[in-house]
């Protein structure tokens, strides 16, 4: 695609390790990981449980700190990145506010900021639309559905515009119809705003619809098995998900796979 | 629309209930009084009717001695409720402070409030403070381990997010954990509210000069020609206690209306 024009690293993993607890018994979630995720970049990672595909966001995230080896995001450390509120995250679970509406869980972000309720409502109500929650703004999270409560955490995600989405498994529990209209919805900010995104799925079909690269991973301990590329088609979903092309590409992912299953 | 069909029939639930409890209350009166021929009926169990008169009869003495005991006891559930969330949140804060303190706060506990009341008033000489003080005791300890519990409860993915956003420890306590702790709080309340109000009568029982417990206590002992007497006051005690209730279920609702037993059945529309 258009990555071949300008391909500018956006996140470097550099020989990163991750080794939770001590005193003999420590697990190794990842050990010396390298890639990179250029700018403007759709990168999925694929790999099976355990291989330490939430660890490595949250350690993008700044929400953890490698025990070797180093994340660089442009030219900063991730906190720096963090502290600027580049990042908006989607976690495995809702991890919604239970005492929080919809809307205001989406507002969540833009409150913390310091915005005021005038200058982010529009945005918010803008957000709720595109997530099919409008009936819904007024509810609690315990009136919703696991997918329901997952697209509230996916438009939290994107409320402050962030240039980097990290996004752990934020289909998996969604039907049919809402996966497809969301993933579409997805490729299109994408385009219009050069979001870099990191995506967590099982899915193999997701991986290659979605992303311009794939990391697959393997565990005990999390590493990096291999990195394909993915040229991604024009054309209607119908069109891509029918095509030679898709299927010549998943069955190389699931090769992957078993190539150390 | 249906909401006002739903809040009537949980009003006439409740009236059923209290018809019911009177009904067989006057009816177990009756069958002791009359068709088991007990010795002194009227002190196992009077007829409703005659209290609800004698309450009527002597309605200045009760409210007058009635304010002094639930006053006290209001003021220290207050003061103790206070106390309670102060303690849940410093504990929160530190886990050596945590530590250090649970253990004398987990010991006040094992002091009977009936050996404690006459110690403390013994002490104090001071009716209306020895009132406040039980009241607040017995209420701070359900408070502060029901508040912390919910302070703790946030999920690690909820700090995480906090801290994705670069969030104040201020904003993280405040928009977070003082939330997730709310409905600890309120099972704290409902717990120590009709204590509080036990505890102020014990005092009164164990050596207070004035209050309803002294009603309770000069009408026990002055036979059976009080007991009419003595039954208005656990009535009016019990009656009290359940407003009380009552008020905290009601603030518990407005404060947090996002909890699942707040959920109306059957919803359509939000
Ligand atoms: N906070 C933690 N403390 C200790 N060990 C942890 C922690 N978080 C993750 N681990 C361990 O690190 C390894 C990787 O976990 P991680 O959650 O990153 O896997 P994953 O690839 O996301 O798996 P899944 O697909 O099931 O979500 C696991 O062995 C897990 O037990
Ligand atoms: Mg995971």
């Amino acid at each position: 695609m258009s990555l071949d024009r300008q391909k500018e690293i956006e996140i470097r993993i550099d020989d990163v390790s991750m080794v939770f607890g001590r005193n003999g018994r420590e697990v190794t979630a990842l050990s010396q990981v390298c890639f990179e995720v250029y700018r403007s970049e759709f990168v999925s990672l694929l790999g099976p449980s355990g291989c330490g595909k939430s660890t490595l966001l949250r350690l993008m995230a700044d929400l953890l700190e490698p025990t070797g080896g180093q994340i660089t995001i442009g030219e900063e450390v991730p906190r720096e990145v963090r502290l600027k509120r580049k990042f908006g995250i989607v976690f495995q679970s809702p991890t919604l506010f239970e005492w929080r509406t919809v809307q205001d869980n989406i507002e969540l972000p833009m409150e913390v900021l310091g915005l005021k309720k005038s200058e982010y409502s529009a945005i918010s109500n803008q957000l709720i639309d595109m997530v099919g929650l409008t009936k819904f703004k007024q509810y609690y999270p315990w009136q919703l559905s696991g997918g329901m409560q997952q697209r509230v955490a996916i438009a939290r995600a994107l409320s402050l515009d962030p240039p980097i989405l990290l996004m752990d498994e934020p289909f998996s529990a969604l039907d049919e119809f809402t996966k497809e209209k969301l993933q579409l919805d997805l490729l299109d900010i994408q385009k219009q705003t050069n979001k870099t995104i990191v995506f967590v799925t099982h899915s193999i079909p997701e991986a290659v619809f979605l992303s311009d690269r794939i990391i697959v991973m393997s565990a005990h301990p999390g590493r990096v098995h291999s990195i394909l590329d993915i040229e991604r088609e024009e054309g209607s979903y119908e069109q891509i998900r029918n095509s030679d092309r898709f299927h010549e590409m998943t069955a190389r992912v699931r090769g992957c796979f078993n190539a150390y299953a | 629309m249906s909401g006002w069909l739903r809040k009537g029939s949980q009003g006439g639930v409740i009236i059923i209930w209290a018809i019911g409890v009177l009904l067989v209350w006057e009816a177990a009166a009756w069958y002791i009084a009359d068709v088991a021929h007990v010795l002194a009926p009227a002190s196992k169990l009077p007829y409703l009717h005659l209290v609800l008169q004698t309450m009527l009869d002597h309605w200045s003495t009760l409210v007058e001695q009635g304010s002094i005991t639930f006053g006290n006891s209001i003021v220290g559930f207050l003061i103790g409720a206070a106390v309670g969330i102060i303690l849940a949140i410093v504990m929160s804060l530190s886990r050596a402070v945590e530590l250090t303190l649970s253990p004398y706060m987990i010991a006040s506990q094992m002091v009977p409030i009936i050996g404690l009341a006459p110690i403390l008033y013994g002490i104090i000489h001071d009716p209306s403070l020895s009132r406040v003080l039980m009241a607040g005791y017995v209420t701070f300890f359900p408070v502060a381990i029901n508040m912390l519990r919910g302070l703790q409860s946030i999920k690690p993915e909820q700090e995480e997010l906090m801290r994705l956003y670069a969030a104040s420890v201020w904003t993280t306590y405040t928009k977070l954990r003082l939330k997730a702790s709310l409905p600890g709080l309120f099972a704290g309340l409902k717990l120590s509210a009709p204590l509080a109000i036990t505890a102020s009568i014990i005092v009164e029982l164990m050596g207070a000069p004035d209050g309803i417990g002294i009603l309770m206590l000069s009408s026990l002992y002055y036979g059976s020609s009080q007991v009419y007497m003595f039954w208005s006051t656990i009535l009016i005690s019990v009656v009290i206690g359940l407003i009380w209730f009552l008020l905290v279920t009601i603030a518990e609702r407005l404060i947090t209306p996002w909890q699942p037993e707040f959920r109306p059945q059957g919803r359509s529309e939000g």
